[in-house]
């Protein structure tokens, strides 16, 4: 039976002594290493005064100090809160108040970036000092860099062995922020026990185990990162290896640990198969995964879009849709999201009338669901019947397999007919050999809303040829009215790298009335 | 109470700022109003940041009911820490495993009382074994600061304590399983409490006698939280004994009495009951120390009913009325914000009305969960509480209690809950209390009671048997009988409540069965 709690997990896996966790360019983490370090820090922890419920932020990158640190919080039954390396002062400022972290642990700097000073200017006071400030009234000590604690820490505390006694898989083990493409950032928190026997049956379900190495970048302060590649990779036993180098270093160290599963966002490798020496590359030891443009021609698909695409959430501790194969789909099933992974039961509903229907809002309730929004009570996250109402407008097929149709919210109402997104840019992609748009819905006094294409990079449009390309895919309410063209960089993210739907929609808005 | 008032810094401000001068609580030492007790509690939660308690942490108070327990007990809620009330009749093995469950980092304990010494009993405990545990103070100990950093954040903290914060860990009293510690927030609790005031009879300026410890819930949320939310005075003493009581009453013109009907007649039997005046208590008080014209018949008012799991109770019906011809002996209604349902005991199928099953408990009022145990364990899929009692709704929605499906025996196949025959035998004129458990009577399951008679009567076993057939199916009667001189014989654990298997022995013991027909 797999572990039910941090403390448990990275006891046993301890035992694999020399073998390899963690790659993360040039450091390296063993799982025995990784014990025994954590070790030392909850026992740090221990004596600084932090314990069970503590609430502990981070802010680290992928590598060795984020592991340690986070099994550490995690073995003390401390509550860990991850921060993004990409976070401002003041997005730190508001993610420290709102999830009431007691306690910060920071990397001095990141990839060039002085986080100290961002910290220091978060918090608005010297982070040397024991903190009483009214503007953050919860906050006690920051550190930068954990070398101290690990320092400071006995290897052989018996605190820490009575500490992981009491712990329990129903304690809180870390709020994640959401990356908040539609909103605020909501702290979501999950226990040790859903988030461990998530990964324990998903990994099942993708056939990862100990033999395996994986290659993912997910960032692990995000669920993705966390769970499906950080918490898998420790359940396993397996290697996982991550890089924040130039393209042709990272083509190095993918020759030299030799992944066997990819997992990640696929553009963000683009610039690897572009760089002149991976020609040249082997990478036939890649068998499984996602970054479709780096793995070997045999087990690349004909069209991406003919895989099983993965859904994750935050509110569902990572993966939630997961596809029964890796296999080529057949052109029906294109854009398929798999089905509902175990520990999660789930419904699709039409939200006007609350009855379950083919095509409509995916709700979801069990064991992998979050244990809720930090700060905010039950009945704010959850309906009566304790179904959580996702905001993904889903299809289901006959085969059961959904079909993601867009964000309750970015579903276009234009004269009484509902439009997805997704279904049109999927049309514009056909129809232009791949060109990438996006598709919003700009308010509109007659019609409530029109829809219009954003169309990224800097060719001009042949709206005329588009048209006609797109009337053979797509009923005419569906077709743009509005074609902008607008260059990739200018596009206005959020945080986390996503597009922010919203103000591209207000953007465009401007742009359309200025004409 | 505001509609936002819904933490206790909120409440607490709330008071201090429309009913200043009301008496929030009054002990046999002094008295507290409501500016004071705002006052003293943000001085306490001052001292207790600058010791390095912070919001989340859990912090334990042992100690018996008086002034200072509520003024410590609001200076952890109010900054947002978790008041983790322990009862001071745990031995220092139950309080290690209390500390532990409860993942206490700071105990607050009383001194020496009653023959213990609880500073020395704690400070004595294997702190190898409680890693978390930081400090362990007497309550006499504590300090209170008026200006300064520390005051600066204590103040902070208390505005952004929310609805959602945890509140309390209460443990249950373990009467029939291993204490658990059930966790309720700001929201659920007041919300819960806010819910039952009417029905209690408990309104502003109502003057709140409840003798039940502040480390239970009935102490705790009945009498502690109530008033507060109420703007009503609480009445409280740390041991109870019914000749200082009588006079503490009278001096403090009681108005409400509520608790234990067993604490209200040892009371009534007390030789200064008649001399005392009591002239002050109102409808809604319980009936033996009411005078005969407010008595209510037996049955007419509800049970109030409640748990520690909701937060005190969760259903009932106004104490001061009778309940309409036909719910006499019911549980009245679920008070607002409260959900019921019955399901069935072993397919968890919900039940439709007059079906009997186990009771569950939804919506916004209830725990937010139990120390040590997942959501799945402690929930339905569908977020509800199963409460471990029996009963059934009827089609006005009132609630019929049967009893605890722990107490459920089988009797020859057939289901007899012991609390159903209690009642029955407490019709039969001449018993004054019936206590009815299942025996083991030569191998066969068989139902047996004690009964206490009612003053100066003499219960003759034969009719006492047959009157308990015209009330009882014939496997719900009885076969093994004993009688008891008074209410002090039943046999009762440390949380007063009834220890089954000494009664189980008291009833075996009497020999005393049956008369053939």
């Amino acid at each position: 039976m797999t572990p039910d709690t941090i403390a448990k997990l990275i006891r046993e896996q301890g035992r694999l002594g020399d073998r390899c966790f963690l790659v993360a360019d040039d450091q390296r983490l063993s799982y025995g290493e990784a014990e025994a370090r954590s070790r030392r820090i909850a026992s740090a922890l221990l004596e600084a005064g932090a314990g069970r419920g503590s609430r502990i932020a981070m802010l680290f990158g992928n590598g060795p100090d984020f592991a340690v640190c986070l099994l550490a919080i995690a073995r003390i039954g401390a509550v860990a809160i991850p921060i993004s390396t990409m976070a401002t002062a003041h997005e730190i400022c508001v993610m420290l108040l709102g999830a009431d972290a007691e306690y910060l642990m920071a990397t001095p700097d990141y990839r060039g970036k002085d986080i100290a000073h961002v910290v220091a200017e978060a918090i608005g006071a010297d982070p040397s000092d024991e903190l009483l400030l009214p503007g953050l009234p919860v906050l006690r000590r920051v550190w930068f860099g954990i070398a101290g604690l690990e320092t400071g820490g006995a290897a052989d505390d018996p605190r820490v062995a009575a500490a992981e006694a009491q712990g329990s898989p129903a304690d809180a083990m870390v709020v994640i922020h959401t990356s908040g493409s539609t909103s605020a950032p909501k702290g979501v928190t999950h226990t040790h026990g859903q988030i461990i026997r998530n990964m324990a049956r998903q990994n099942i379900q993708r056939d990862f185990t100990a033999s395996d190495c994986l290659l993912s970048n997910s960032p692990w302060f995000w669920v993705g990162g966390l769970a499906f590649s950080f918490i898998a990779a420790l359940v396993a036993g397996a290697k996982l290896v991550c890089s924040s180098a130039a393209p042709a270093a990272m083509l190095d160290l993918i020759e030299a640990e030799r992944p066997t599963v990819t997992n990640g966002v696929a553009s963000t490798v683009l610039a690897l198969a572009r760089d002149p020496s991976f020609a040249a590359r082997d990478f036939s030891f890649m068998r499984r995964g996602n970054l479709y443009p780096i793995m070997p021609p045999d087990v690349r698909p004909a069209d991406p879009e003919l895989r099983y695409n993965l859904l994750g959430m935050t509110e569902m501790g990572s993966v939630c849709l997961l596809g029964p194969h890796e296999d080529d789909l057949p052109e029906h099933k294109r854009g398929a999201f798999g089905r509902p992974v175990a520990g999660l039961e789930t419904r699709v509903v039409d939200p006007q009338t609350g009855e379950d229907a083919a095509s409509g809002e995916m709700w979801a309730r069990g064991a992998n669901v979050m244990q809720g929004y930090y700060g905010r009570e039950r009945h704010e996250c959850f309906d009566a019947d304790g179904w959580f109402h996702t905001g993904d407008m889903m299809s289901i097929d006959a085969d059961g397999d959904y079909f993601f149709k867009g964000r309750e919210g970015d579903i276009i109402r234009t004269s009484g007919a509902q439009v997805s997104p997704r279904e049109v840019e999927g049309a514009i992609s056909e129809a232009t050999g791949g060109r990438m748009a996006i598709v919003i819905g700009i308010p509109d006094a007659e019609r409530g809303q029109i829809v219009a294409a954003v169309m990224v990079g800097d060719q001009p449009v042949d709206e005329a040829a588009l048209r006609a390309a797109l009337k053979t895919r797509l009923s005419p309410y569906k077709i743009p009215r509005n074609f902008l063209t607008m260059q990739e960089m200018d596009l206005p993210t959020v945080l986390s790298g996503k597009i922010d739907l919203k103000r591209l929609a207000d953007m465009a808005a401007e742009l359309t009335n200025a004409c | 109470m505001p509609a936002e008032a819904l933490t206790i810094p909120a409440l607490l401000a709330h008071r201090a700022a429309t009913t200043p001068d009301l008496e929030a609580l009054v002990d046999h030492r002094g008295q507290l109003d409501y500016a004071a007790l705002e006052r003293r509690s943000a001085e306490r939660a001052a001292w207790l940041v600058a010791q390095g308690i912070n919001k989340a942490h859990r912090v334990a108070l042992q100690m018996e009911n008086g002034l200072e327990w509520a003024i410590n007990a609001y200076a952890v809620m109010r900054i947002g820490a978790v008041l983790v009330p322990l009862s001071t009749l745990l031995r220092p093995a139950e309080l290690a495993a209390q500390l532990g469950i409860g993942g206490v980092r700071h105990l607050i304990t009383t001194g020496s009382w009653r023959g213990r010494d609880y500073h020395a009993e704690a400070s004595g405990l294997d702190r190898g074994l409680l890693p978390s545990l930081r400090n362990i103070w007497q309550a006499g100990e504590l300090g209170g600061e008026t200006d300064g950093p520390a005051r600066a954040v204590a103040e902070a903290l208390a505005q952004r304590v929310a609805p959602a914060d945890d509140m309390v860990v209460i443990f249950t009293s373990g009467s029939r399983q291993a204490p658990r510690g059930v966790m309720h927030t700001h929201g659920s609790a007041i919300r819960s409490i806010a819910a039952g005031l009417a029905a209690r009879c408990i309104h502003p300026g109502t003057r709140l006698y409840i003798p039940m410890p502040f480390f239970w819930v009935g102490g705790f949320g009945m009498g502690l939280v109530s008033t507060l939310v109420a703007g009503a005075t609480l009445l409280t003493e740390a041991l109870p004994e019914p000749e200082k009581t009588l006079k503490f009453l009278e001096r403090e013109r009681v108005t409400l009495f509520r608790g234990w009907p067993d604490q209200a007649a040892s009371l009534a039997r007390h030789p200064d009951f008649a001399a005392t005046d009591l002239s002050g208590l109102t409808v809604g008080s319980l009936n033996p120390v009411l005078p005969p014209a407010l008595r209510a018949r037996p049955g007419a008012r509800a049970n109030v009913f409640g748990m520690t799991e909701s937060f005190g109770t969760y259903c009932g019906y106004p104490l001061g009325r009778d309940m309409p011809e036909g719910k006499w002996g019911s549980c009245g209604k679920p008070f607002e914000g409260t959900r019921l349902r019955i399901a069935d005991p072993e397919t968890g199928a919900i039940l439709g009305p007059d079906a009997p099953g186990t009771i569950q408990i939804g919506g916004r009022n209830i725990l937010r969960g139990i120390c040590g145990q997942e959501r799945e364990q402690v929930f339905t899929a569908d977020g509800w509480f199963d409460t471990g009692d029996m009963g059934h709704l009827d089609a006005d929605g009132f609630l019929w209690f049967a009893g605890r499906r722990d107490d459920m025996v089988k009797i020859s196949g057939a289901t007899v809950y012991p609390s159903e025959v209690d009642a029955a035998l407490e019709t039969i004129p001449g018993i004054a209390r019936a206590f009815a458990t299942d025996i083991d009577l030569n191998g066969k399951a068989a139902i047996g009671a004690a009964l206490v008679p009612a003053k100066d009567a003499v219960l003759d076993l034969a009719s006492v048997a047959a009157a308990a057939k015209d009330r009882l199916s014939a496997f719900k009667v009885p076969s093994r009988w004993a009688i008891l001189s008074s209410l002090d014989d039943v046999p009762r654990n440390a949380s007063d409540k009834v220890n089954k298997a000494a009664l189980q022995a008291l009833i075996i013991a009497a020999h005393c069965d049956l008369p053939p027909d």
